[in-house]
């Protein structure tokens, strides 16, 4: 419990030096959403007139302490470009970002366990080396020129999808989730090689253990020793790393939905960063950075209960 | 029960074949305690592993026979070895917090091999484990089942490690130095309870040590190996009255003097036993 509460206030307080720093962001970088909204044309003066009308002319922790006002009490404010509240702007897109991520993240874990697993008992086999040298390659490839790959492979190629034809959730779910795949499988690959890569390690790490032996003076043949005894042990590590990989996840689905032309979160963000629709850009941030402290605190309960020697 | 012949392990060490065993025999009879002295590097241990049959994979085996009942295990198959691996054959090791998987139930490791060689259902796989807890004499046995290794003190991990190799009542129970990493009080608590075990159900216990003391204390008759050969072997009442080679006799003499011992035991007693006022 007093881990708990102890997590909570470090959530919270992530997330006020999260916003707070996104406000500043936005004060030190040049650009001026009136100037955006009114164009290059409009004249000094209307300029001074929208930026008083937006309340951009008062000070900075003003404009910050109504901001999180408003967002605890669950209003995100206005789009300036789009003139909807950015609850609905965004309310469509968290879905599709959301999806990607998960999908994204089955894949990692999908591939990298059983895959992992299967190296560590074929130790230097040809299995083994096979899929070393196949994750050195995935390793270093960048997930938006794997995506780029897959796009020219299965779209032009094969025909399995037309690029750039994105399916909405709300038309039809199945064609939506199909598009979704390789994109998420764009995103995964590489973050699957590592987390194989680790898993293998660790776990033949483990296999050198005394506890192995006692395993195997006791008649558990090598799978049961690998499942029942090395795994939660090899895998204890990677639990962490896992956690701290759902960040780069969401950071790798913002360019792949560039890659894909999907409108995603993503989209969504640069395009606002480039109008300096800040109600827009500091919403999708704050949601993001919710989302990874969040997995974070789960991933960090979820350690503790598989292993016992860290105490609560 | 058990037969060594001529047994001859080599071992890789990073490229360069070593000879660990060498050509070794020896026997043993039903519900015997035999003990192996030598000093580390001796052969003592892969000789121990060999018979568990979990020589690592660096160790190759050059010629011999274990038979245990007339079993030649060299010539099994890796499935038909399982069969008799913490059935027939058990073994404990000197560290216990390390040789026990430390984010597994001390219950679930103790049952282990009851799940592995018994068909037996759940239930009836715990009632045995708390039984074999209570054997090897632990307090509050349904508490400790639910432990993991890291929440008991040394003693009772190596008593937990005892309850785990002799649950499914092996013939043969081989020890690496079993005591070793134990302070001296715990250490007489263990090798008490290997007795009362071996007396109760006439297991056959193969001791390693280097411990001179602790072997006259537990065993009926002793190999002294050195280099991987076995240079004496004797009752331990002689080999410690009369050693035949200079390098038993060495070993003898460099026991401490008993007294020196028991003093020591006595103190420690006084000490766990509890000085209450600082």
């Amino acid at each position: 419990m007093k881990f708990i509460i102890k997590k909570i206030t470090g959530l919270i307080i992530a997330l006020l030096i999260v916003s707070i720093l996104a406000f500043l962001a936005f004060e030190i970088i040049p650009g001026d959403p009136a100037r955006t909204i009114l164009g290059t044309e409009a004249t000094e003066a209307k300029v001074e007139a929208l930026r008083d009308e937006m309340g951009l002319n008062r000070p900075l922790t003003v404009r910050y302490g109504e901001w999180v006002k408003n967002f605890v009490s669950g209003d995100m404010g206005t789009s300036y470009s789009y003139q909807i509240p950015v609850k609905e702007l965004i309310a469509d897109k968290i879905p599709i970002t959301v999806t990607m991520t998960v999908m994204s993240f089955l894949f990692i874990v999908l591939l990298s366990i059983p895959l992992g697993v299967l190296c560590v008992y074929y130790e230097n086999h040809m299995l083994d080396r096979i899929f070393l040298a196949l994750n050195q390659v995935l390793m270093s490839v960048p997930p938006f020129f794997i995506g780029m790959l897959l796009t020219v492979l299965f779209g032009l190629v094969f025909h399995f999808f037309t690029p750039g034809g994105y399916i909405s959730y709300t038309e039809n779910l199945a064609g939506f989730l199909g598009y979704l795949l390789l994109p998420s499988l764009a995103i995964a690959l590489p973050k699957a090689a590592m987390t194989m890569k680790m898993l293998r390690s660790s776990m033949l790490d483990q296999l050198g253990q005394d506890y192995v032996r006692t395993a195997k003076s006791r008649g558990n043949g090598p799978w049961r020793v690998l499942f029942v005894h090395v795994f939660k042990n090899g895998f204890l590590p990677v639990i962490t790393f896992l956690g701290v990989m759902i960040a780069d996840v969401i950071a790798n689905s913002i360019v792949i939905e560039q890659v894909f032309g999907i409108p995603g979160l993503g989209r969504t963000l640069i395009s606002s960063i480039s109008k300096r629709d800040y109600p827009v850009v500091e919403a999708v941030i704050v949601l993001i950075a919710i989302v990874i402290l969040v997995t974070n605190a789960v991933v960090d309960l979820l350690y503790r209960k598989l292993d016992k020697r860290i105490e609560i | 029960m058990l037969k060594v012949e001529n047994l001859s392990i080599w071992f890789d060490d990073r490229g360069s074949m070593e000879q660990a065993v060498k050509g070794i025999s020896f026997s043993m009879e039903k519900g015997e305690i035999l003990g192996i002295v030598g000093e580390s590097g001796s052969g003592k241990t892969m000789t121990a592993l060999a018979i568990a049959g979990i020589l690592k994979k660096n160790a190759v085996l050059e010629s011999g026979r274990i038979e245990i009942e007339e079993k030649e295990l060299l010539s099994m198959t890796g499935q038909q070895m399982r069969k008799l691996q913490g059935k027939e054959i058990s073994m404990i090791f000197q560290e216990p917090m390390t040789a026990l998987n430390p984010t597994m139930q001390i219950g679930r490791q103790v049952e282990e091999a009851l799940l592995l060689h018994e068909k037996m259902t759940r239930k009836e796989r715990k009632e045995k484990a708390l039984e074999a807890l209570k054997d090897v004499e632990l307090e509050n046995v349904e508490t400790v089942y639910k432990k993991y290794p890291h929440e008991l003190s040394g003693g009772m991990r190596q008593r937990a490690m005892i309850a785990a190799a002799v649950i499914c009542r092996p013939k043969l129970l081989i020890a690496d130095e079993p005591t070793t990493a134990l302070d001296v009080y715990t250490q007489e608590e263990i090798l008490k309870l290997l007795k009362k075990l071996n007396r109760k159900y006439g297991m056959g216990i193969l001791f390693i040590s280097h411990n001179l003391r602790v072997v006259k204390e537990l065993c009926s008759r002793v190999l002294v190996m050195k280099d991987g050969e076995i240079l004496e072997e004797g009752t331990a009442e002689g080999l410690f009255a009369r050693p035949k080679t200079r390098y038993t006799k060495e070993l003898v003499e460099a026991i401490p003097p008993r007294q020196t011992n028991s003093a020591y035991y006595g103190l420690f007693k006084e000490k766990a036993g509890g000085v209450h006022g600082e």
